[in-house]
């Protein structure tokens, strides 16, 4: 008898055990995964959130404490599966035995009590959750109404109300350089969401307004500040601000990333020509697209095809002409004279060619400028 | 107590455990479907370069979204095309113009050869050739000319500049200047003497109807707006 203990304990430790390391592999392979999205921030890719030194934040404990609970329920139920299998062996194997039978009925009930409060943990702690604290969305409440779904946003923990109570004790934790927020993109009546942007039936466009998880409005797509940001990161560039107000005239912050008539493609509009003159590897067709000098022919058809097919690279492609404008040493005394702002701004609009030619930013690109750099 | 049966059962649940568990690894490892991200992606393929959002969620981490784009290339000329005979009107034909180019074609490209040179030393594998139309605006048999100045330093988000000369003499003088795309419409009907430009211009989110003032040409309508794949003409 005790050993047959010993062995269904060995088969359940072992088994457990797997399960664990099944969970840290897949925790390490998540964590090697490349994240374009991936902020000073860092997201929790296992058990414990990865992150070291200076870089943890509330969020990461909020995260770990988060992943325990995941997991936990998550090894109740081969737990429970092995305990009825053992009652259930143990019921037939002991069927001559009065005390075996009654052992087994124990196990059977002591499971299944347990499964189920394990199960309705989230159901309690939910229905505590809910009349203790604020619930509204708009004022930083349970996101999609759950307080188990935890957001990290610009501003540190908003939503998930375990994320509250810890905020609520341990005040906020420094503002993320990345936020990391599900939008939905809300077209007005009679439009509907497409081509990124909000149509109706004759093809008339309006711009969607976005809503993140918690309910709350926000002027422009998160994402593309997120990849913008990164995209500095990578090329190390000082040209961010900047970006961030060119990718509001170009496309309202990600709102409408349309590929526009002239060839401009991505959600910082960069023309097919200028992608490939800033880094010709991006597509095959470069080389015939340059050629082509013209942004919508054929040639060029393939490089437009490539940026508008990966946001990222639209937001690498933006910073990375942004970056090289603001360096040309040709427009460094016009940047001087009328700020590095106006002249890398009106550069990207109508090419630095023409804001040399001008002497400053030409008539045509004023209310851009003003758009990006404001009056 | 049967010992025999006993042993072999529990030896099975063992097996059974065992197996389970290493399935349950093999499973988890090679799917990654527990702690990482479920993706859920609706697919729409149209011919425009629809953008469709791919919304990742997992339970406590927080969402994100990606934007993917299927892969069907847009022809933006041929949606030129379909558009000027709608709004009565006929595409400008363009010819590129080089330093070995004579007549009217090399003395307008000469004009241009100090931005061109400008252009080479900012990109200096980039080409050298200019877009030019010779067209009759006036309906008076002397050609005007349009050039779209299609070098890279000299076009950006807002397109590329385009210039319109009117010969004087045998001068070229410029009588109108923009930045747009580089297909032209002519309209079929004159303004003050000179016929109606189409044009795409700036951020190029429609196709306007330039008109002449008297002295240069002047924004008067919008003929058309762009969805991404095509135009809509205005009624």
């Amino acid at each position: 008898m005790r050993n047959r203990r010993a062995l269904v304990s060995l088969s359940i430790g072992i088994s457990m055990l797997m399960f664990v390391l099944g969970l840290a592999s897949v925790s390490v392979q998540y964590a090697l995964a490349d994240n374009p999205n991936q902020g000073p921030y860092n997201a929790p890719t296992g058990l414990v959130s990865s992150c070291n030194g200076p870089n943890c934040q509330a969020c990461n404990l909020v995260d770990l404490i988060q992943n325990v609970i995941n997991y936990a329920i998550g090894l109740s139920i081969p737990i429970a599966m092995a305990l009825f299998a053992y009652a259930g062996v143990l019921y037939f194997t002991e069927s001559a035995n009065p005390h075996g039978i009654e052992t087994a009925k124990k196990i059977f009930r002591s499971a299944l009590v347990g499964f189920i409060v394990a199960l309705g943990a989230y159901l309690i702690v939910n229905t505590i959750l809910h009349s203790i604290l604020n619930t509204n969305t708009a004022q930083g409440g349970f996101a999609e109404g759950s307080w188990f779904t935890i957001q990290c946003t610009g501003t540190g923990v908003t939503n998930g109300n375990i994320g509250n109570l810890l905020t609520s004790v341990l005040g906020n934790p420094a503002p993320l350089s990345v936020m990391e927020v599900a939008t939905t993109p809300t077209c007005p009546s009679g439009y509907s969401y497409q081509y990124n942007t909000c149509m109706d039936v004759n093809g008339n466009i309006q711009t969607p307004t976005y809503t993140t998880a918690s309910g709350a409005s926000v002027p422009s797509d998160p994402i593309l500040s997120a990849e913008i940001a990164a995209a500095c990161a990578t090329n190390a560039s000082s040209a961010c601000s900047i970006s961030q107000g060119i990718s509001q005239a170009e496309s309202s912050g990600g709102q409408n990333c349309t590929t526009s008539a002239t060839g401009a493609a991505g959600c910082m509009q960069v023309l097919a020509t200028t992608a490939c003159g800033i880094n010709s590897s991006i597509s095959s067709s470069c080389g015939s697209c340059l050629s082509s000098q013209n942004s919508i022919s054929a040639a060029c058809a393939p490089v437009i095809q490539t940026i508008s097919s990966n946001t990222q690279l639209g937001a690498n492609l933006g910073v990375q002409y942004i970056s090289q404008l603001q360096n040309m040493s040709s427009l460094q005394s016009l940047e001087t004279q009328y700020g590095t702002c106006q002249i890398t701004a009106a550069a990207y609009f109508q090419g630095p060619g023409k804001v040399l030619q001008a002497g400053g930013v030409p008539p045509i690109a004023t209310s851009y400028v003003a758009k990006v750099c404001g009056n | 107590m049967q010992p025999i049966a006993s042993k072999i059962l529990i030896g099975l649940i063992a097996a059974v455990i065992l197996i389970g568990g290493g399935l349950l690894w093999w499973y988890v490892a090679s799917t990654g479907q527990i702690g990482t991200p479920t993706i859920q992606t609706q697919t729409t393929q149209s011919s425009s370069g629809t953008n469709n959002q791919t919304t990742v969620t997992t339970q406590g981490v927080p969402t994100q979204t990606t934007t993917q784009t299927q892969q069907v290339p847009i022809d933006i000329n041929a949606a030129y095309a379909a558009l000027f005979p709608q709004i009565l009107g006929t595409q400008v034909a363009f010819v590129q113009a080089t330093a070995t180019s004579t007549g009217d074609m090399g003395a307008l490209y000469k004009l241009y050869t100090s931005n061109i040179a400008a252009n080479q030393k900012m990109y200096p594998n980039s080409a050298s050739s200019i877009d030019i139309a010779l067209v009759d605006l006036t309906e008076d048999s002397k050609p005007e000319a349009i050039v779209y100045e299609n070098l890279l330093s000299f076009c950006g988000s807002g397109g590329c500049t385009i210039d319109v000369y009117k010969k004087v003499g045998n001068t070229w003088t410029n009588i109108f200047s923009t930045a747009g795309g580089g297909v032209v419409g002519l309209s079929n009907t004159l303004t003050s003497g000179y016929l109606d430009l189409y044009l795409t211009v700036g951020a190029g989110d429609t196709v306007d109807r330039y008109m002449w003032n008297g002295s240069t040409y002047q924004y008067k309508e919008v003929m058309a707006s762009w969805n991404g794949s095509l135009f809509m003409p205005l009624q």
